[in-house]
């Protein structure tokens, strides 16, 4: 395997691996220039993306989502608290994410990782702003009760892109959300109901289990700008050797709902943007169509 | 040794055969309490035959682990590493090949003043010998202590084989003290490796 | 952190904010953890590995009960897959006594009811018992009983993880 370039000597005694370590952006030009990636895709398309719903079954509503090696687990639980003054009429739902030491080898107990608390945000503002979730539909009995959504990320495995990954666990587990049956009793508190129809004197405030109904879902491509080339959903490797990235959400309309660009040394004139936008469009109807997958997958049990 | 070919697969705890019959080898081992040989690794069992005239002539059992494990680093390895941090009396560089083969977790080394090079060990400047990110060929010298392996460029062949200049192109070899930027034609010190032999 | 000739092991057992039924601050196990060090550090050959860590990082997803066995187990086989030497497999069993009826690897539910447990970790090929805890009262045939019925479940759990990894192998090979 002799490389004739300016490394010279060293290249033609270490193996392929070594001369990936050491040299990576080398590596990578060099494939780059046969618009190739490494692990044989095309510049421009993501890797495999499975999403299974349901995987927690202690959760009210749960998924599991896997874009090529990187696996985000997502779960709801729901507990009913007293709305705020100024919403007497709405819910509320927490988004945490979290990095557990077995995702990567860079996260250790007491070294936690520095990108936990960025997507863990990102997703906040994702969700609230892409108008997903209409919070009326959380509230039981205006003024005294309502649902508290408690949505959590876990990643099981960190290989790139985990903003996407993320954001599609967490939409599949809200899609998959059944709402508890609950009903009010004497005492002027929420209870669940019994399966069998439960007794007469609760008032039942929510009758059956009933899923949210979401308007506009939010998905998401993340892309790598280095020089002239724009890499679709990158893995961790590339992301740790060309680091400007490019994240675009759009909902299923087609419609932005945000861009991210955090720095980078790559500046993205508008026809870089452009193409990442493209290539989101394109991304949306494939998640769109894997989600519905999923979903008729699990209504035939 | 010939080898005969076995292609059964077994996983830690299992039996491998008596003491009287097979030697331990790699991924084996022997329990003195009831001489019975089990294996200590998930992968393919392998009999190897002792050689016609080695006094013991039982087979050595091994088992060839299915996963590659990467290098790890042991005394008198040659090893490439990248340097991350250079202070006044050593640099710290992390281990990414241990000969031919890339490791699969970084491993820390050391670079010590008097590791540097053979001559005149208490006059090295540990900044013209070195910069962070500079590529370097080093022999391993000790597995150190708790922290990092040390290592050694001290003979001709070890030193910094690949470095960039502050102009951010790969320099070329002068001198075994010198590189010089392709761009810029400016010379940068480095303890430089001789190649070629 | 002192140098160590022979190898060190670290573990950690952490659970997800919704594995048990009522939603809690996923922390870290601090009991399970040492408990899981203690069922694992007979198993492994540390000398092979000298002035290295091995980290196990168990991360509950959902508590059904029997939950530190089945860890123990799963650990296990990491650990196998991972390719560290080791003695034997290790696998766990739990049991609960409810009356008079021993009830074998139980729910959460069993768990909630239970009068006394027991729980087992063997190395199975070897037939010995790294750990072994018991709460609650038991007779001493009752004990006896009771170990015999997790070290056979021991043995076939034991065979099933085996053939997983000599699946996982052959798979991986072609």
């Amino acid at each position: 395997m002799g490389l004739p370039d300016a490394s010279g000597d060293l290249s033609s005694e270490m193996e392929v691996d070594a001369f990936r370590r050491l040299f990576p952006l080398r590596f990578y030009e060099r494939h780059l220039a046969e618009s190739i990636r490494p692990d044989g895709r095309p510049l421009g398309r993501a890797r495999d993306t499975t999403i299974a719903l349901g995987a927690v079954t202690s959760a009210d509503g749960s998924a599991l989502a896997k874009i090529g090696s990187t696996t985000m687990l997502a779960a709801v639980k729901m507990e009913v608290m007293t709305p705020s003054m100024e919403s007497p009429d709405e819910g509320c739902i927490a988004i945490d994410f979290h990095m557990p030491p077995i995702c990567s080898p860079i996260v250790r107990p007491g070294r936690p990782a520095e990108a936990a608390p960025v997507v863990s945000k990102q997703l906040s503002d994702t969700i609230s702003s892409s108008g997903m979730i209409n919070l009326k539909e959380l509230s039981l009995v205006s003024g005294k009760a309502a649902w508290m959504a408690y949505l959590d990320i876990y990643c099981l495995d960190a290989d790139g892109a985990l903003f996407d990954a993320a954001l599609l666990s967490a939409v599949a587990a809200l899609f998959h959300l059944q709402i508890p049956a609950v009903s009010l009793n004497d005492d002027g508190k929420i209870v669940v109901s019994e399966e069998d129809g439960g007794k007469l004197e609760k008032e039942p405030v929510n009758k059956e289990k009933r899923k949210l109904t979401l308007r506009s879902i939010p998905f998401s491509l993340t892309c790598i700008l280095h020089k002239n080339y724009i890499l679709a959903d990158p893995t961790s490797e590339e992301e740790a050797i060309m680091e400007t990235l490019v994240t675009v959400v759009l909902d299923s309309s087609s419609q932005l709902i945000s861009l991210y660009k955090p720095g980078g040394a790559v500046l993205a004139y508008t026809s870089a943007v452009q193409d990442c936008i493209a290539l989101t469009r394109q991304r949306v109807r494939e998640l769109q169509k894997i989600l519905d997958e999923a979903n008729s997958g699990m209504e035939v049990d | 040794m010939k080898e005969e070919g076995e292609r059964e697969v077994v996983t830690p705890g299992e039996v491998l055969g008596k003491a009287s019959d097979v030697r331990a080898g790699r991924g084996a081992y022997l329990a003195p309490h009831n001489n019975l040989v089990y294996a200590s690794l998930t992968g393919f069992r392998r009999a190897l035959s002792p050689s016609p005239d080695s006094p013991d002539q039982r087979p050595t059992v091994e088992i060839t682990d299915h996963k590659a494990h990467g290098a790890v680093p042991e005394p008198g390895s040659i090893v490439i590493a990248r340097v991350t941090k250079v202070m006044a009396k050593m640099a710290s560089a992390d281990i990414m090949c241990v000969g031919p083969k890339s490791v699969r977790e970084k491993f820390s080394g050391i670079i010590r003043q008097q590791d540097v090079r053979a001559t005149e060990i208490d006059k090295v400047d540990m900044h013209l010998s070195f910069r962070p990110g500079d590529i370097v060929k080093a022999i391993v010298l000790s597995l150190g202590d708790a922290r990092a392996y040390y290592l050694s460029t001290a003979k001709n062949e070890l030193g910094v084989v690949s470095a960039e200049s502050t102009a951010g192109a790969t320099m070329v070899p002068i001198s075994w003290t010198e590189m010089q930027c392709p761009l810029t034609a400016q010379i940068e010190h480095r303890k430089v490796a001789k190649i070629g032999g | 952190m002192m140098y160590s000739d022979i190898g060190r092991l670290n573990c950690n057992v952490s659970y997800t904010t919704f594995a048990t039924p009522v939603r809690a601050q996923g922390s870290d196990r601090k009991e399970f953890s040492s408990m899981l060090h203690k069922a694992l550090e007979g198993a492994i050959i540390l000398e092979t590995f000298p002035k290295t860590t091995v980290d196990v990082f168990a991360l509950v997803l959902e508590s059904g009960g029997s939950d530190l066995p089945v860890v123990i187990s799963c650990a296990s086989l990491a650990l196998a897959d991972a390719g560290i030497l080791m003695y034997d497999l290790v696998t766990s069993v739990s049991l609960s006594c409810l009356g008079k009826n021993l009830v074998i690897d139980p729910i959460l539910e069993e768990e909630s009811y239970q009068d006394g447990s027991l729980m087992i970790t063997c190395m199975p090929s070897r037939y010995e018992v790294t750990q072994l805890t018991i709460t609650g009262e038991w007779s001493t045939p009752k004990i006896n009983e009771g170990m015999q019925l997790c070290l056979d479940a021991c043995s076939k759990l034991a065979n099933i993880m085996r053939s997983c990894l000599k699946e996982a192998t052959t798979s991986s090979q072609e």
